[in-house]
């Protein structure tokens, strides 16, 4: 059980020094880094804009105003090896601001996440995950697992950017873990 | 099911499921280039205000004709204000010819500097090489604070832009030519109405108020109220510390860190009680911050397979908290890039002799964390080599100093809290799973 807690390799320092390659191109307005620093880190942002928001079409969005705000505020970042953390934390203000706005108007959108089967790659395995992810874990466990699991990112490093203690991200994580080896084990019958 | 491959389910579910929208994300970044205001329109406006401004002058005249010069009181002429923030806080309003209107403190640490000087009608180079003085007098610009924030707010960005720029030229000069050295934060701001609320809700300048919101904005772990309360010299060194940069302020000088014990010390405390040689550490990482209430120095860095996390006060030395995670995989030769692979350790508990041991802090009098897991699997009733996903945290718990210890043993969760100081047990539970 010891193990569960760092199973998935953190992103590769390859990966880390070509995101923050594209990030100096971008802020010396090199706009064709978008692409290369938007495949590697699309995922991750998406992924963690859809468990803050559990809507679709909202995380959509946030995850295309993550990757605008990166370009324009480029020259703000230091190259300190965390690229993906500066992103996810770019990704998590707009996703407070928009939460803060669905609190102001009283209108939270429907949780529309299951509408992913509309996609030709999302297979039936896949469909069960997500439905797991969204429904099973609250959101901080979800998110914590998102941005291990997909934005392979450190415990601390989620640690600092959800403004809890390491043992509780570690914690976390566990039950996480634990929750959705036993829903996805009992679903398929195993 | 093991347990990486659920994690390598969730990954590939989430990578099919986002969408591709680079070419929406190009567009977007397009248009937000486009909207940079270009030169001609600017002037257009620029005109436009002028006529707008001829015409508000005639009325003010007429106005001025009408009431007398009563009317305008201290506020007439304002084109621009300037707030100095250290921890005194000062407004000075300043006319179109760089005129000191009115000053007006912002609380009583700014009262105290202005004292009963008549600065009104004079320069503001003048007012400013004024106040500075009396803050260095007044002690609350020195070596162990140096730090000092120039807001420059009016409409005319251009001309707030180069007061900006001759301000912290001269203030720089000024703390330059004495004993130490001082750090000089410098920034035009826009008058925002969010701002322009928390500024009067805590008694700041909206310039301080603006650099709080950046820092709060940079780093989602801070609220405006905790950092309210600090000295520029603090919020400095938290700017300093962070990842990022704070947009649009400009520094010269290094924030003092003369108040505090430094980073070489608090890594020398962080290592020793952890139990474990500098030449064995990697991933190090250093910040200075602001939490539990005092300025704190943040250390993190791994050390034969484990994660190691510590708070210690920057002033003290006392550690304020400690964390670790236990995974079993203790790698000899640690790569200092590539982080351990707990995946292909054996699903065992850690070996004792190979797993550092934090010592006890003879320093700081706790027992160390070995002698309370000891307390704990004696009260527990179980053997070391039983439980699996041990974690141990050192925290203040009702005033208190305690080690936060779970662990599972068989079908059960066991959660303790033990006295820091004398090894009494504070709180424990089981649960089964």
């Amino acid at each position: 059980m010891l193990i569960c807690l760092n199973t998935v390799a953190p992103q590769s320092a390859d990966e880390r020094e070509t995101m923050e390659r594209c990030i100096a191109r971008l802020a010396n307005g090199d706009a064709a880094a978008m692409e290369p620093l938007y495949n590697i880190a699309n995922a991750a942002v998406y992924a963690f804009a859809l468990s803050m928001l559990k809507n679709r079409h909202d995380a959509e969005e946030a995850a295309q105003d993550c990757f605008v705000k990166a370009y324009a505020g480029a020259g703000t970042y230091r190259p300190q090896g965390k690229p993906m953390a500066w992103l996810i934390a770019i990704t998590r203000n707009i996703c407070l601001d928009r939460l803060r706005e669905r609190a102001k108007h009283a209108h939270a959108p429907m949780e529309d996440w299951e509408s992913y089967v509309e996609q030709a790659a999302v297979s039936s395995e896949d469909r069960l995950v997500l439905e797991q992810c969204m429904n099973a874990l609250d959101d901080a466990e979800r998110q914590i697992v998102v941005l291990h699991a997909v934005g392979g990112m450190k415990h601390r490093e989620t640690a600092h950017l959800m403004g809890m203690t390491l043992t509780a991200v570690l914690s976390k994580y566990s039950r996480a873990i634990k929750k959705l080896k036993a829903n996805i084990m009992q679903t398929e019958g195993i | 099911m093991k347990n990486d491959k659920i994690e390598q389910s969730v990954k590939r579910a989430f990578v099919n499921a986002a969408p591709y929208q680079l070419d929406k994300v190009t567009e977007k970044c397009k248009e937000q280039k486009g909207k940079v205001i270009p030169l001609e329109n600017k002037q257009a406006k620029k005109s436009i205000n002028k006529t707008f401004a001829r015409i508000a002058a005639a009325a003010a005249a007429l106005l001025l004709m009408i009431m007398g010069s009563y009317a305008y009181g201290e506020r007439y002429g304002v084109a621009s204000t300037v707030a100095l923030d250290v921890n005194p806080s000062i407004e000075i309003g300043v006319n179109k010819g760089e005129k000191v209107v009115y000053v007006t403190p912002k609380n009583e640490d700014g009262k105290k500097v202005i004292g009963d000087m008549k600065l009104e009608g004079s320069d503001i180079k003048v007012a400013v090489n004024a106040l500075i003085g009396s803050m260095l007098r007044e002690g609350y610009i020195s070596e162990m604070a140096n730090s000092i924030l120039i807001s420059v707010n009016g409409d005319d960005a251009e001309k707030n832009a180069a007061m900006q720029s001759a301000l912290s030229a001269e203030v720089t000069d000024m703390l330059n030519t004495g004993s130490f050295q001082g750090a000089v934060l410098s920034q035009t701001i826009t008058s925002d109405p969010e701002t322009k609320r928390l500024a009067e809700e805590y008694g700041i300048t909206e310039g301080k108020a603006q650099l709080i919101r950046q820092i709060t904005e940079n780093n989602a772990a801070h609220t405006f109220e905790e950092l309210a309360g600090l000295s520029v010299n603090e919020l400095n060194l938290i700017g300093e510390s962070g990842t990022k940069s704070i947009a649009n302020v400009t520094s010269a000088g290094t924030a003092s860190e003369r108040a505090y014990i430094g980073e070489a010390e608090a890594k020398r405390i962080a290592l020793a009680h952890a139990g474990v040689n500098e030449g064995d550490i990697y991933d190090y990482e250093f910040e200075m911050d602001y939490e539990h209430g005092v300025m704190i120095y943040e250390l993190e860095f791994d050390c034969a397979g484990s994660e190691y996390e510590y708070d210690i006060n920057a002033k003290t030395g006392e550690i304020i908290k400690f964390e670790t995670d236990r995974r079993g995989s203790v790698s000899p030769t640690p790569a200092p890039t590539a982080a351990p692979d707990a995946a292909t350790a054996p699903a065992s508990t850690p070996t004792p002799s190979s797993t550092p041991k934090p010592a006890a802090n003879a320093e700081s009098g706790y027992i160390g964390e070995s002698k309370a897991k000891q307390i704990a699997l004696a009260h527990a009733g179980v053997s070391e080599g039983s439980i699996r996903e041990f974690e141990c945290e050192l925290d203040r718990e009702d005033g208190i100093m305690v080690y936060e210890i779970d662990f599972e043993c068989g079908n059960y969760e066991y959660e303790y809290e033990i006295n820091a100081i004398t090894g009494e047990i504070v709180k424990h539970d089981i649960e089964e799973e």
